[in-house]
């Protein structure tokens, strides 16, 4: 699968990373069917998806700590696919991290530096500036076990770091922290992401943590990628059904295309050329407008529907509204002001509009 | 009153251990200590303060003291060595049966401690299994002599012996290795090698240690596996100062050795647990 590329002249440079055909099977169960994959250098990849996706399997792969059972990983231009991790240009982050307990934060994290038994004042600068860069200059001569986990995740992303690989790869990289620490990290990660100029992959189950961190996303399911790209774009064009619900809410609409119209279950009907028969939308919560007074028939490039608030919640920043179309279907509604929300109490008989083009048709639903 | 002082509750909690450890190990510990400063005169023990005992020790059983020392090292360190090899394939090698081959290992505990020299002195001895094999098999002409009563038959037997009192401490270290350190090491490009030498053995210093001192103790307080394997004329300590105790009525120098014994064992763990472990554990 093709990842979007800005405009510019990057298009033309092949890919840092790429894994074609690859597959995954343990026995006779399947980890990975058949991926595709291109990531550029520079960018910040997230690969996102439930557990038990294939998505640790993927990165384990790109990593060298599995062979493929087939397919080529290449990165840089040359086939690593036989070769180990210790003799990849990729460096990882372990969930869990992995730190060795037996020994200080500066012998941690220049311990690959001093296997490769480069000289003494090289490793002591390097290790400094590796510190330097995760903010953990103080911390030199302490023990592991001294270190709160935020340190220690910057320990080992200090230790992966300092090798200067082609790419970082980072398990779960923040999923044994607190909230607060872990949007502090997803601070300190973008920085140094940036600082570096490297190219980072990194596997999440958590999408607001791909959302916040990726400029590139792709969504696992079942050992397959369902969709790669801008994560915005992602999420507002969903391709399946399973990119549009475990990325973000949706509303999914069951309907049927006659001809160049698509009649929705819950009564619009819009003008949408494509496979005749049965298919499937899904349209975003927030892509939804509200609006008390009567409708004036059918609104401009879009839909407007007379429906009853059956339920409002207000959550904070945002609020929702369940929607009952009167037909059985319900729509859920956000509000990104909640103020906004106050207006509508459930009962009330409400209009609620969108426009065609915030439908992303994902095909039958399974 | 509602009820005792904390500290003193809790002490009460700790009498059974204590008192069973007071009365079976310290009380009569202490009483041979005091005895080997005693002396004797016509097969009686006369009450005293001499160092006779220990003059007699050093003196008389010096090169005995250093043999039974360097024995009991070897097995030690055969023990670890070997353990260590085995621990380290039922941790990291064996996926989910690691478990069964320690419990195989301590199954073979109940073997006895005779039986096992038993059965290498049915092994070595002259007409023994290993001798019948090679003769059946052409390599010699007559039964070779020199397997058996000799120092490498007593470390051969004792470290079979104590190899699982061993394996257990090593493994429980390494079963707190985490597996993920090792792929740590790998991914910043540690040879396996490597990876035992920095990362593995660092980690379970401690359980080597451990395994080193129990099997390091065990052989150098025995007597019975040199009184079997190691010939007539007797190689380690424990032989005489058993002969001192029975046959020579002899308590203070018995108690004595015994002391002298402990202390140099002693001496000898702490050395190994400074030179390995160092002062910040």
């Amino acid at each position: 699968m093709n990842i979007d590329v800005p405009a510019g002249g990057e298009a033309a440079k092949p890919p840092l990373l790429r894994v074609s055909g690859v597959t995954k099977r343990y026995g006779a169960a399947v980890a990975l069917h058949p991926i595709d994959l291109e990531v550029r250098q520079g960018s910040f990849t997230a690969i996102l998806g439930p557990s038990g996706c294939g998505k640790s399997t993927l990165l384990r792969l790109i990593a060298g700590f599995a062979e493929p059972s087939t397919g080529k990983v290449e990165i840089g231009g040359r086939d690593v696919t036989r070769l180990g991790p210790e003799n990849r240009p990729t460096n990882m982050v372990f969930q869990g991290y992995g730190l060795f307990p037996h020994m200080s934060v500066a012998e941690n994290v220049g311990f690959g530096l001093s296997i490769a038994r480069r000289p003494r004042p090289e490793i002591d600068q390097r290790v400094a500036e590796a510190l330097r860069l995760v903010r953990l200059e103080d911390f030199a001569s302490r023990r592991i076990s001294a270190l709160s986990g935020g340190q220690q995740q910057r320990v080992a992303l200090a230790r992966a770091l300092i090798m200067r690989p082609l790419i970082l790869l980072l398990d779960e990289p923040l999923a044994a922290l607190d909230l607060k620490l872990r949007q502090a990290m997803q601070t300190e990660l973008r920085r140094i992401h940036r600082e570096t100029g490297g190219t980072f992959i990194f596997v999440t189950h958590d999408q607001s943590e791909a959302f916040s961190l990726a400029d590139n996303l792709i969504v696992m399911n079942e050992g397959r990628i369902e969709q790669a790209g801008v994560p915005q774009d992602v999420y507002m064009r969903p391709n399946t059904l399973f990119v549009s619900q475990f990325v973000g809410d949706t509303n999914i609409l069951p309907g049927i295309r006659r001809g160049d119209h698509v009649e929705l279950a819950l009564g619009a009907r819009f003008s949408s050329p494509g496979r005749q028969g049965q298919t499937t939308f899904v349209l975003r919560p927030e892509a939804l407008r509200l609006d008390a007074a009567t409708p004036a028939g059918s609104a401009p490039e879009g839909t407007a529907l007379r429906c009853t608030v059956e339920e409002m919640l207000l959550l904070g920043g945002e609020a929702r509204v369940t929607l009952s179309i009167g037909n059985g279907e319900t729509l859920v509604a956000r509000l990104s002001d909640p103020r906004d929300g106050e207006a509508f109490r459930p009962g009330m008989t409400v209009t609620v509009r969108w426009a065609d083009k915030a439908l992303s048709e994902v095909g039958v639903a399974a | 009153m509602t009820g005792w002082p904390r500290a003193l509750r809790r002490g009460l909690a700790l009498f059974p251990a204590f008192g069973i450890l007071t009365g079976l190990f310290f009380v009569p510990i202490a009483l041979l200590f005091a005895v080997s400063f005693w002396s004797v005169k016509s097969y009686r023990l006369v009450p005293g303060f001499s160092p006779d005992a220990y003059a007699r020790t050093f003196s008389f059983y010096g090169p005995l003291f250093i043999s039974t020392m360097l024995i009991a090292a070897a097995v030690a360190l055969l023990c670890v060595t070997v353990g260590f090899v085995f621990a380290y394939g039922a941790r990291f090698r064996s996926g989910r049966y690691g478990d069964l081959f320690i419990l195989a290992t301590m199954i073979t505990l109940f073997g006895g401690y005779l039986v096992k020299i038993y059965s290498w002195k049915a092994i070595l001895s002259a007409n023994g299994i290993l001798n019948s094999a090679l003769i059946w098999l052409g390599l010699v002409d007559a039964p070779v002599t020199w397997f058996i009563f000799n120092r490498g038959a007593v470390i051969v037997a004792l470290a079979h012996f104590l190899l699982p009192f061993a394996i257990l401490p090593i493994y429980s270290a390494l079963r707190n290795v985490p597996d993920i350190t090792l792929e740590a090491a790998r991914d910043l490009g540690a040879s396996p090698w490597a990876t035992l030498v920095r990362v593995v053995l660092p980690q379970c210093k401690a359980g080597l240690v451990a395994a080193f001192a129990i099997c390091f103790l065990s052989a150098a307080g025995d007597y019975v596996t040199p009184m079997f394997l190691g010939g007539g004329s007797g190689i380690m300590l424990g032989q005489f100062i058993v002969s001192e105790f029975s046959t020579r009525f002899n308590w203070p120098v018995g108690a004595a050795m015994s002391f002298s014994l402990m202390g140099v064992s002693a001496l000898v763990i702490a050395a190994v647990w400074l030179a390995i472990v160092g002062r910040r554990g």
